[in-house]
């Protein structure tokens, strides 16, 4: 299974060599690289070898599975997942049970070192996190254990790359990011809630053609896809730039693609591909359809105030802290007066009657 | 801190802090000053000129002829620079947003590339105020720490909001949050020092427009 | 032109706002060749109005498109026989004629 290189999968298949440099050109694009990197793909997927690799899904909805499974190109991408030897997804997988659970353990033993460890949920961490577990094991010890011989670890998903939803305020399992656990492999963040398909297929194509981790951003995306924001490549930006903002859903505005901002579109601070690579084939992406950016690769986005209301609104109200500055001062300002009415009136009090005849001598 | 968490922080609780400082000692001050109250005028008033305190608070606004050229340039850098940053703040159409949430009170926007512009000749006024201050020998020996203090901290909302919105210098999560940050340390240091003149004025000129009109000058 | 400089441009990687992808399809026209090679699903392939300038469409086997690319050169490079082949060819011709007889 593991040890044959990709070239060696795609000739079984009957791939001729012009379909070798259409997929290799597709794959270029798909990690987001420049076509003229397209023959050193070519040179490094012809020697790559096939590594194992292991799914573990702990708190999550699933969204990033489905996402992956929906990845457009299937060709493409079936290309891949055949080149690459997902020994153990928890949800694909057809086995069930402890026959599953063997399936895992035999794979980890079997590729000790070497294997990538995909990760999609958060991890629960309160009361030594038995919030989450799967076959009576908790997902943080099952997390540290396929950790242990993982060659790198690929974060799928804001959840684990970031905590995401269970994550959110009042945080009631401890759940943490994977990142919060390991602290001893190379991990990659893939954020997105879900991430982009192609986005997880293109770092997935990048770790199987090179063998080594992209370039990383400071909190552990690739830059390739997360290099730049949202607001940097929307095609609405020439709006923003002229202060041409829709005020309400299907207003008049709206209907004529303007800015989003004032609907609460967090586009400007989020880092993600969906304005130039788009979901669904590249059908669209949320500013397209009229909807406002979540924000929804970055970490705490949950938490960063209404989806609905303007980047430049605070997060929570500022009434109590209003209020309390004003008592505050009416107290500070009664005993203020207070001190300098008593001030004045011993200063009347002590006062000293001078003459002239006093002076003079 | 990573730039996110920044400008979730300067979102969130340390704009309550920063209105709650502001709030705080702005009335203070006007407690202080309202409290003290006025000496007794025990002289019956010369002219009889009701309202001239507050025709006078309107009426100073405009120079008189003489001071205008003899300081050109403050009046010229005062104006260009108070009018401009108010423009700024309630016409951008982000602030506009930040204030209805707050207050539930909005008005229409003004277009953004001419609030850009007039941010810009903002921030021309407050650099050759600045110059004049040093380069003046009796402005330079009549300035202190407070003077610079209250320069720098009415510059930096300026200069980071129009860095922000060109996208300049730093990662925009970040510049938004030096942005928000820069307002907040306004807020709290404004209380403290020359600045709370955005209130004193108006009840300096009030005072003395009073007392003058039963001094016999009236306005 | 004087160095023979080829360059190739990756349309996935443009924010196309729509109707932009239609408007520079329009723009660029169609030229006199037209070529279709089927490997892994269609690859269309189209000389534009503007010599030298090439459109390739790669599609996978459900005729979707995967990767598109603008392409300034004399000729695409996946329209040229692979060196390999070439020797694979005439192999395989020795053998068809074989059989011929």
């Amino acid at each position: 299974m593991a040890d044959e290189t990709l070239l060696d999968v795609l000739t079984k298949r009957g791939i001729s060599r012009r379909a070798f440099l259409k997929f290799c050109a597709a794959a270029t694009s798909l990690m987001a690289l420049p076509p003229s990197m397209a023959s050193a793909v070519a040179e490094a997927l012809m020697q790559a070898r096939r590594p194992s690799v292991i799914w573990l899904s702990f708190q999550e909805c699933t969204g990033c599975t489905e996402s992956l499974t929906r990845s457009h190109s299937p060709t493409l991408e079936s290309l891949i997942f055949d080149a690459i030897s997902l020994d153990y997804h928890e949800t694909l997988i057809a086995a069930a049970g402890s026959a599953a659970e063997a399936a895992r353990e035999n794979a980890m033993k079997e590729a000790y070192g070497k294997y990538l460890l995909l990760v999609d949920g958060s991890v629960s961490t309160k009361d030594g996190g038995i919030y989450s577990t799967v076959a009576g094991k908790t997902n943080l010890e099952t997390l540290k254990e396929a950790a242990a011989g993982a060659a790198a670890i690929v974060a799928v998903g804001t959840c684990s790359s970031f905590g995401g939803l269970p994550h959110a305020n009042p945080n009631p399992t401890g759940a943490v990011p994977v990142s919060d656990i390991i602290k001893n492999k190379p991990i990659i963040n893939v954020p997105g809630c879900p991430p982009i398909p192609v986005v997880i297929t293109g770092v997935l194509t990048y770790y199987l053609t090179f063998g080594t981790l992209p370039e990383l951003d400071d909190l552990g995306r690739p830059k390739a896809f997360y290099g730049e924001s949202i607001h940097d490549r929307c095609y609405r930006r020439p709006f923003y730039d002229q202060g041409k903002f829709a005020k309400s859903f299907d207003d008049e505005g709206a209907r004529n693609g303007w800015c989003l901002f004032e609907l609460g579109c967090k586009g400007p601070i989020t880092h993600n591909a969906c304005a130039t690579t788009k979901w669904n084939q590249g059908t669209s992406f949320p500013i397209q359809s009229g909807h406002g950016c979540l924000g929804c690769s970055e970490p705490n986005f949950w938490d960063a105030g209404s989806f609905y209301q303007a980047l430049s609104t605070p997060i929570q109200p500022v009434t109590a802290a209003l209020g309390i500055g004003v008592a505050a001062a009416a107290a500070a300002g009664i005993g203020v007066a207070l001190a300098n009415r008593s001030t004045k009136a011993d200063a009347k009090a002590h006062h000293q009657t001078v003459t002239t005849n006093d002076l003079e001598k | 801190m990573d730039a996110m968490q920044l400008l979730l922080w300067a979102r969130g609780p340390a704009l309550g802090i920063a209105f709650a400082i502001f709030l705080f000692g702005m009335l203070l001050r006007l407690f202080e000053i309202y409290s003290l109250g006025r000496n007794k005028d025990l002289a019956p008033p010369r002219s009889h000129s009701p309202g001239s305190g507050w025709r006078t608070v309107v009426m100073r606004s405009f120079s008189a002829k003489s001071m205008l050229k003899a300081s050109m340039l403050t009046y010229v850098t005062g104006y260009t620079f108070h009018i401009g940053f108010f423009v700024v703040l309630l016409f951008l159409l982000p602030h506009i947003e930040l204030i209805r949430s707050i207050t539930g009170l909005h008005w229409p926007a003004l277009p953004t590339p001419f609030i850009d512009l007039i941010a810009v000749a903002s921030i021309i006024a407050l650099i050759v105020a600045l110059i004049s201050r040093v380069m003046n020998p009796v402005k330079r020996f009549l300035s202190g720490f407070g003077d610079y203090l209250a320069w720098a901290v009415t510059l930096l909302p300026l200069l980071t909001g129009y860095l922000a919105y060109h996208h300049l210098l730093l990662d925009y999560t970040r510049m938004l949050a030096m942005h928000i940050l820069s307002v907040e340390l306004l807020l709290v240091v404004i209380p403290f020092t020359k600045l709370t003149h955005m209130a004193t004025l108006f009840i300096a000129r009030w005072y003395n427009g009073d007392w003058f009109a039963r001094k016999g000058v009236a306005s | 032109m004087a160095t023979g400089e080829e360059s190739t441009i990756d349309l996935s990687r443009l924010p196309f706002g729509p109707g932009d992808h239609a408007l520079l399809v329009k723009t660029l026209g169609e030229g006199e060749v037209q070529a279709q090679l089927n490997t892994l699903g269609a690859t269309r392939v189209h000389e534009t109005a503007i010599a030298g300038v090439w459109w390739v469409t790669h599609c996978n086997a459900d005729d979707e498109v995967m990767v598109e690319f603008i392409e300034i050169t004399r000729c695409p490079a996946i329209m040229l026989t692979p060196q390999d082949d070439l020797q694979e060819g005439v192999e395989a011709l020795r053998t068809r004629l074989l059989n011929a007889e």
